[in-house]
Formats: C-alpha cells, sequence, structure tokens
C-alpha cells in the first residue's frame, strides 16, 4: 500500500508481526468508516489524534506552530496591501496611457515568478552578502519580544507581500476602474471635486469591497505561501509542519492542519463580510 | 458573439504578441537545445562537478557534474508536458463539471458543494497534500493538480453558461424542443469559449508554477528526474560556489510563466467586453477653424456657445456627434434643448464642463463663461467653476448619488470645498437647502444613505447639491425623465420656484416638450447634433417653423390631451457617423423635397422674429 504511515515509520524491512502490533496499535487495522467516525468523534473533543511519527497530540503539535505562521501572513498581507492598493490606484490614474502598461509589469511579476527562487536570491543578496536581516531562524514572540520577532520576519513577510501584490494591485485596478464609469462620480466632479479625490476617495470607497474580499483570500492563500517560505527561511511554522507530517505520512497532524486551514478560511471569510458591510452601507441593507 | 475566437487573428494585442513571441523562444530553446546538447540530463561526472558555464556546459554543471543546460531542456520539456496535460484534464472535467452545474438543478448543487469545498483550500496546500498522499511522481503530481486546478474552472464555465441560458434567446431555442446536446454544442460552448480560454491559459501558467513548488518541496518529480523546481532546489547549497545552479532553472521558470500570463492578460483584454475600457483620448484634434470669427463676448451673455463640434473617438475613426451648435444665455435667462434622444442635446450640455466620456472631446467651437474659455480651460481650473458657479442636476437620481457615503456628506462636500464654511454653518446650510427642495425630515435625510430613499427624494438630493453654492447657472439634464409623472410634476415645480427666487439662469435638456415649454423662455431644437430650430417658446409653441418642432409639439399635446391616437413621428434618428448628404430630418419629413436629400440645408433667420431655422422651406 503506497503511503502506508507504519512502513514509513518502521522502514521497508520492518517484520511482518512489528507492523501488525503497530497498525492495530494505531488503530488503522479497523475499517475505513470506523476509523473516520472515530476520529470525528474525537475531533469534537479539540482532539485530532496523536502524531504517528511525534507521538503527541496533533492539536498542541499545531497550536504550537501556528504563531509564526499568523504573524507571517499578517505582514505578508499588509506589505501586499500597502504595495498593491496604490499599484492599483495608480494605473487607474494613468489609463489609456503607456504608463498604465508599464504599471502592470510589477503585478504580473509577483504573480508569475516563483517566490522560492527569489527567496533564495534575496537571502543571498540581503542577508548573506551584505547583512541587512537573518540568513533563517525564527525567535518566538513569548521569549524574546516583537522587535526580534519582527527581524526575522521581515524579509520572509517581504517576500510574501511581494508574491501577493499583484493579485490585490489588479483587484483594486479592475474594481476601481469599473466604478470610474459610475454617475455618481459625474455629480462628484460637477460639484467641483478634483479628479484627485473623486479616485482616492468616492471611487475607492466604492470598490474597497471587493478589495477587501481579494485581500481576505490571499491572507487564506498566504499561509499557502507560507509552506514554502517557511520551508525557506526554516522557521517552525504550520507549514514547516505539513510538509514533514507529509513526509513521514502523519496523517492525523495531516488532517489537524488542513481543519485548522479551513477554519481560518472561514474566519477570514466572516471578517470580509463584516467590513465589506461596514464600508458599504448598501451590502449591510441587502443582506438584512 | 458566436465567434469571438476567431476575432484574436483580427485584432493585435501588444500582451498576447509579446507573450506568444516569449513562449516560442521557449519552444525554440527546448527543441534546437535537445539537437544541439551532446549530454546525457542524468549522467554524472564526478570530476566536471561544479564547473562554471563556458564554452563546454553553457550553463555550467551541477554538483555532481550534470550539465545543467541539457537538464533545463529536459525540466522545460517535462514543465510543459505537466502544465498542458493539467490544463487539459482540468479543462475537460471542469468544463464538464461546470455546464451540468447550469443544466440541471439536481446535479447544480452536488457539483457545486465538490468545488466549493475544494476551492476552501489554497491550491498550493490541496495539491501538496494529494501529491505527499498519493505518493510522487510524474503522474500523481497531474492528478493532484488537476483535483487543484478543475473547481477554478468548473466555476467559470458555469457561470458563463448561466448566463447564455438566461438570455431570451436560449429560452427561445428551447421552446423550438431543440436537443440538449445541440444546444450544448451549438450555442453553450462556442460562447463560453473566451472566459475558458482565458481560464485555461492561467491555468496552464499556474500548473507549471505550481509543479515546480512541488518539485522544490520534495513532493513533486523525484530525483534524479530533471525538474525545474527540484533544480533550484538542488543548487540551494551550493549558492556561494556555483550560483549558475540555481540561476538558470528560476529565470527559466520565471520566463515561461510570465510569457503565459501575459498571454491569459491578453486574451482576458481582448475576450472580455466588460473588462475592456474605452481608451482616453484627449489629443486635442487640429483645431479646423471655420470661417466663422469669434465676436466680441457680449458682456451680458452668461454663457456662449460658439459653432460647438464634438466629436466620439473609438479605435478605428471619429465621427462628429455635435455639430455647429451656437447659443447664448443670459443672466437669470432660461434655455431648454429639446431632441429625442441621440440628437446631441445631452452632449452639447456635457460638453459644458467636460463631463463626458473620455472618448467623446470637443472639436472645434468655444465655449465661454462670462469672458473665461472654458472649453480651453484645463481640468483642474474647469473643477473651480463646476459646482460652484455652474450647478448640474443628472438624469438617473438612483445613480447620481454616491450609496457608500451618507446625503450629509455628499451634500456638505461642495459647500466645505467652495465656500469654505464653519462646521456648524455646513450643517445649517444642509437643512436650508434640504428644506428648499421640499424635503419634510431634513435632519433624518441627512443621516440616510442613497438606498433609503425613493427615487424623487434623490432627485431633490441632487437639486440641493446642484444649488447649495448659489450657482448663476443651474444645468438640468434630463432631470425628470427617470420619475414617475406625479414626481415629475412636483420636481418642475420645485425648479421653477427655485430658479425664481435665486435669480439663477437654466439650461434644461428634455425630450418633453410640456417640460421644456414649462421651464424655458427659449428653446433650441435639436436633431442629428445639430440645431434645428432656435427661438422664443411662444413663437416656438404658436408658429413651429421646422417640421420636426411640429411633430415633437403635436407629439406632446396628443400625450397630454390623452389622444386616443398619436401622431408617431415615423423612422429613428440617424445613428453618429451615419453619412446623410442632405438634410438630416429629409427621411423621416413628410415635406421632403429632391433638395432635401441632396443639399444641407444652412440655419437661417426666420423671417419674423429672431429665431432661426434649418429647413429649405424657408429659402
Amino acid at each position: 500500500m503506497p503511503g502506508d504511515p507504519v512502513i514509513t515509520l518502521l522502514g521497508d524491512r520492518a517484520p511482518a508481526e512489528q507492523v501488525a502490533a503497530m497498525t492495530k496499535n494505531l488503530g488503522l487495522d479497523q475499517p475505513l468508516p470506523v476509523q473516520f467516525l472515530a476520529w470525528l468523534k474525537n475531533l469534537l473533543h479539540c482532539d485530532f489524534g496523536t502524531s504517528i511519527s511525534l507521538g503527541e497530540p496533533a492539536f498542541s503539535l499545531i497550536l504550537e506552530r501556528v504563531e509564526p505562521t499568523l504573524l507571517l501572513g499578517i505582514l505578508g498581507t499588509l506589505i501586499s496591501i500597502v504595495l498593491g492598493i496604490p499599484l492599483g490606484i495608480l494605473s487607474v490614474r494613468h489609463r489609456g496611457k503607456i504608463a498604465e502598461k508599464l504599471l502592470a509589469l510589477p503585478a504580473l511579476v509577483s504573480i508569475s515568478i516563483p517566490a522560492f527562487w527569489t527567496a533564495i536570491l534575496m537571502i543571498q543578496l540581503l542577508a548573506v552578502k551584505i547583512h541587512l536581516f537573518p540568513v533563517a531562524g525564527y525567535h518566538t514572540l513569548g521569549r524574546y519580544g516583537l522587535i526580534k520577532t519582527l527581524y526575522d520576519l521581515t524579509l520572509p513577510g517581504l517576500i510574501l507581500g511581494i508574491m501577493y501584490c499583484g493579485q490585490i494591485g489588479r483587484m483594486t485596478k479592475v474594481s476601481t476602474l469599473e466604478i470610474m464609469r459610475q454617475d455618481y462620480l459625474q455629480t462628484a466632479r460637477a460639484a467641483g471635486i478634483s479628479e484627485r479625490k473623486v479616485i482616492y476617495y468616492y471611487a475607492l470607497k466604492n470598490s474597497l469591497p471587493s478589495i477587501i474580499v481579494v485581500i481576505g483570500y490571499s491572507f487564506a492563500s498566504m499561509l499557502a505561501g507560507a509552506v514554502v517560505i517557511e520551508q525557506i527561511f526554516n522557521i517552525p511554522g504550520l507549514g514547516n509542519l505539513i510538509i514533514t507530517s507529509i513526509l513521514n505520512r502523519d496523517y492525523p497532524v495531516i488532517q489537524g492542519s488542513l481543519i485548522f486551514i479551513t477554519i481560518v478560511f472561514i474566519v477570514v471569510n466572516m471578517l470580509t463580510d463584516i467590513l465589506c458591510a461596514y464600508v458599504n452601507p448598501k451590502i449591510k441593507h441587502e443582506i438584512e | 458573439m458566436y465567434n469571438t475566437i476567431f476575432k484574436i487573428r483580427k485584432k493585435t494585442n501588444v500582451y498576447i504578441l509579446t507573450g506568444l513571441s516569449l513562449i516560442t523562444i521557449v519552444f525554440i530553446f527546448s527543441i534546437f537545445g535537445s539537437l544541439i546538447s551532446e549530454f546525457d540530463p542524468l549522467r554524472t561526472a564526478p570530476a566536471m562537478r561544479l564547473t562554471a558555464p563556458g564554452s563546454i556546459h553553457w550553463m555550467g554543471t551541477d554538483d555532481v557534474g550534470r550539465d545543467i543546460f541539457t537538464r533545463v531542456i529536459y525540466g522545460i520539456k517535462i514543465s510543459m508536458v505537466i502544465g498542458f496535460v493539467v490544463t487539459l484534464i482540468s479543462g475537460i472535467v471542469g468544463t464538464i463539471a461546470g455546464i451540468s452545474a447550469a443544466y440541471y438543478p439536481v446535479t447544480s448543487k452536488v457539483i457545486m458543494r465538490i468545488v466549493d469545498s475544494i476551492m476552501a483550500f489554497p491550491t498550493i496546500i490541496l495539491a501538496i497534500v494529494l501529491a505527499g498522499i498519493l505518493g510522487a511522481g510524474m503522474r500523481n503530481i497531474i492528478i493532484a493538480l488537476a483535483i487543484s486546478y478543475f473547481p477554478m474552472i468548473a466555476r467559470v464555465v458555469r457561470n458563463a453558461t448561466a448566463e447564455i441560458l438566461a438570455t431570451e434567446y436560449i429560452e427561445s431555442v428551447v421552446v423550438l424542443g431543440k436537443s440538449n446536446t445541440y444546444i450544448i454544442f451549438r450555442y453553450i460552448l462556442p460562447n463560453i469559449a473566451s472566459p475558458l480560454i482565458v481560464q485555461l491559459t492561467y491555468t496552464f501558467a499556474m500548473a507549471i508554477l505550481n509543479e515546480s513548488i512541488l518539485s522544490f518541496l520534495g513532493v513533486g518529480i523525484q530525483i534524479p528526474t530533471p525538474s525545474l523546481g527540484a533544480m533550484v532546489s538542488d543548487g540551494r547549497n551550493y549558492i556561494n560556489t556555483a550560483p549558475w545552479i540555481i540561476t538558470f532553472p528560476g529565470l527559466v521558470i520565471s520566463w515561461i510563466v510570465l510569457s503565459l500570463d501575459l498571454m491569459g492578460d491578453g486574451l482576458r483584454e481582448l475576450l472580455d467586453p466588460k473588462r475592456r475600457h474605452s481608451k482616453l483620448r484627449f489629443k486635442k484634434m487640429a483645431i479646423l477653424q471655420s470661417a466663422y470669427k469669434a465676436t466680441e463676448t457680449d458682456m451680458q451673455d452668461l454663457l456662449k456657445i460658439e459653432n460647438l463640434t464634438v466629436v466620439a473617438a473609438d479605435k478605428h475613426d471619429t465621427h462628429e456627434i455635435v455639430r455647429d451648435v451656437s447659443f447664448a444665455i443670459r443672466n437669470g435667462e432660461t434655455m431648454g434643448i429639446i431632441g429625442e434622444s441621440g440628437c446631441g442635446k445631452s452632449i452639447t450640455a456635457m460638453s459644458i464642463l467636460k463631463l463626458t466620456e473620455p472618448n467623446i472631446h470637443i472639436a472645434k467651437g468655444y465655449i465661454y463663461w462670462g469672458d473665461i474659455c472654458l472649453s480651453e480651460l484645463p481640468e483642474s481650473r474647469l473643477r473651480t467653476i463646476c459646482g460652484k458657479e455652474i450647478g448640474t442636476i443628472f438624469q438617473e437620481p438612483m445613480t447620481s448619488l454616491n450609496p457608500v457615503f451618507t446625503i450629509e456628506q455628499q451634500l456638505s462636500a461642495p459647500i466645505r470645498l467652495h465656500l469654505g464654511l464653519k462646521k456648524a454653518d455646513i450643517h445649517q446650510r444642509c437643512i436650508r437647502l434640504l428644506q428648499d427642495v421640499g424635503i419634510k425630515h431634513p435632519e433624518k435625510t441627512l443621516k440616510s444613505y442613497p438606498h433609503e430613499l425613493s427615487g424623487g427624494m434623490c432627485q431633490r438630493v441632487v437639486i440641493a447639491m446642484a444649488i447649495s453654492c448659489d450657482p448663476r447657472l443651474l444645468i438640468a439634464d434630463e432631470p425628470t425623465t427617470a420619475l414617475d409623472v406625479t414626481i415629475q410634476a412636483q420636481i418642475l415645480g420645485i425648479l421653477k420656484e427655485l430658479i425664481r427666487t435665486n435669480h439663477m439662469a437654466l439650461l434644461i435638456i428634455s425630450h418633453d416638450m410640456g417640460v421644456i415649454a414649462s421651464l424655458s423662455e427659449n428653446i433650441t431644437v435639436m436633431y442629428g447634433g445639430e440645431i434645428v430650430e432656435q427661438d422664443t417658446r411662444d413663437s416656438i409653441i404658436e408658429r413651429a417653423a421646422h417640421p420636426y418642432t411640429e411633430k415633437l409639439i403635436n407629439a406632446a399635446e396628443e400625450l397630454y390631451d390623452g389622444a386616443d391616437e398619436l401622431t408617431i413621428v415615423r423612422g429613428s434618428v440617424p445613428r453618429p457617423g451615419e453619412h446623410i448628404i442632405g438634410c438630416k430630418f429629409a427621411p423621416r419629413c413628410t415635406f421632403s423635397t429632391r433638395r432635401c436629400h441632396t443639399e444641407r440645408p444652412p440655419l437661417i433667420r426666420k423671417k419674423y422674429g429672431k429665431g432661426t431655422v434649418r429647413c429649405w422651406k424657408y429659402i
């Protein structure tokens, strides 16, 4: 059977009785539906099962690893917002000109170039050659304080931010361009509001809900991007845990991590909905 | 609509061309490379390890002496094959799932539930987990990536299909009893082709990018098979001594993905009409001055338009939509412009403050505001006159107000900007303005958002905004067209009262002679972008000279009298760009003679009074 955790754990040449004993011990001899039901029952008690390779409860393993990943995700999101929204707005201001095409390039590059490659190159350049950032590693928030933690996360956060700023920039551009055609901007112009204010204030507030949705989405996918980045920067986060568990076929941990990511995804979705309703009262009105 | 795919050939697009040429270079590179290369991508040569790029090893060798160039060539092939197969499989599965979800409501729920739950996971994680569980190797990566991508395609296809199924055209085909297979192949597939092609191009790019990520993480293509991602991973430890190991594979991945994304962007721009936005054309056309010489501006004139010609430009050519229009409005005077939709009356009014669509601009003529030439003024200076000296009311009250700001925020903006009042004063002024336009609970209304108000209320707010800084001229572009008849009467009453008490001049645009006659002392009748008659209201109503004016008056009278049969003005206004040699109204005119069809009539002074008319009858 491919991907058997027992074989992975004990090695190919383990004696058959040892394999059988371990399989029974882990409850893997039961039929799949039984295994699944038992797992579901435990889930209700926040019990994701026990890690096969580390012997610790999967839930606490995951909890330990959440901090760097969440911080990295938040930092990356902030950076991608700071880079992405101005990028989108600028290309709206310069629509139809050469500048619009030029401004599309950074977004395109950020989406297309593999982050693992740029990460390695940037470590070499900014950490190894000029010692601006640490090469790798992570100091936990609780023990070492915010400054030290942020110092570790700046370069990985920057790479994540660059990786996702293209999406946010594009959404900002597309949704604001859509808004630029609306009648109420004509009303604002006719009232003498300057074009700058029309775009930055009157149009942007209307396109903000779509941008917020993309930001929420990219925060969730940054947890995925973190898998790669954590591996390169040797950060003991959730992504790192997922890769290790996959290589060890540690199913309880994999399942637990996926459930955790799903929960994050749902929470983020809820938050974006609330935020959108706050920004645009019409959405709130439609929900009610 | 049905042959969007073929339009690719007709138009050129910078993104597509660049992307296509970049990807062609990769293809040529990999084909010629594999022909030229003398090395085996797998054979190690410890003696040659970590050789720098040179004449023998063009891209150097790696830590076990394998030729990087040859490995990159193989890596490209593997990436391309994976990208292609993943796109093909997820494309087919996604299309089938998407169409059946749109077609059969029962399957729809099941399919979309599956699609949604797969999409709840970030694609990379899903692919990593699937590839990890299935085990490494090319086949499993393809399966993992295809599972990760088909939901996105299914969703695009479902939405596009649902949109097409909802059209009346397809509904009628269904009624005709055509089989589902026929409908799918004849109507659905050709129409979802555009969004599908765009999505597939992106899928191709993402598949290649994510394959490299999987291989980099060690859950993808297994060593020693050359894969671009795995090569980067291998080269990490030697980045100081042999940077070429990681540089070249990384460059090639970026190159491939970038060119595919470029193509995707180009295709999207080309195929998706929603995302296509009109190009700004501020380029001033060479001003071809007519024989007309600018007369000394009559100081009494508040607004004076001289020989205004407005053109609309699209990609191919420009055509005149307003031609040689002149009129003047004095202080406190009221002028109405009447004509059917498409006669250029709104364009004329919107040109005054340069509020036309970006592709429409003034080609000839001048617009004077007192002694300021508005048509020559830069936009930023123009905005200081907008709202302060000239107020504007638009046609659609419901869309004229910004949905995300309260009425107070919107109403106070021009007051704060132009009058610089204190906060409390601004609030007081807002309340007074709302009272002036007949709103009973101004405090409550100020706190509301536009969606909480009715159309009539919104239009009152828009009027309040337009008069908030006591402008000297009010431009009202079809201010009552979108409203019910009873509300129309109220709004007209308010406008009438306002211009009387505030001594404002008014420029009102309408297709309704009743509206125009009740508000304006002078009337300009426009047809096909030209003025056909201009006179005082009384002369127009009593002695309409132009046949078109006469028809408009008859239509209005019959409408208001509730006649059983309406005298319909047959035909329709000429389209912009439609070439008519003679009088533009001739095709619809009951009096037209041969001359009307061959020669354009000039605007001449009427025999009696001050009015002008453009008709051969009077020459």
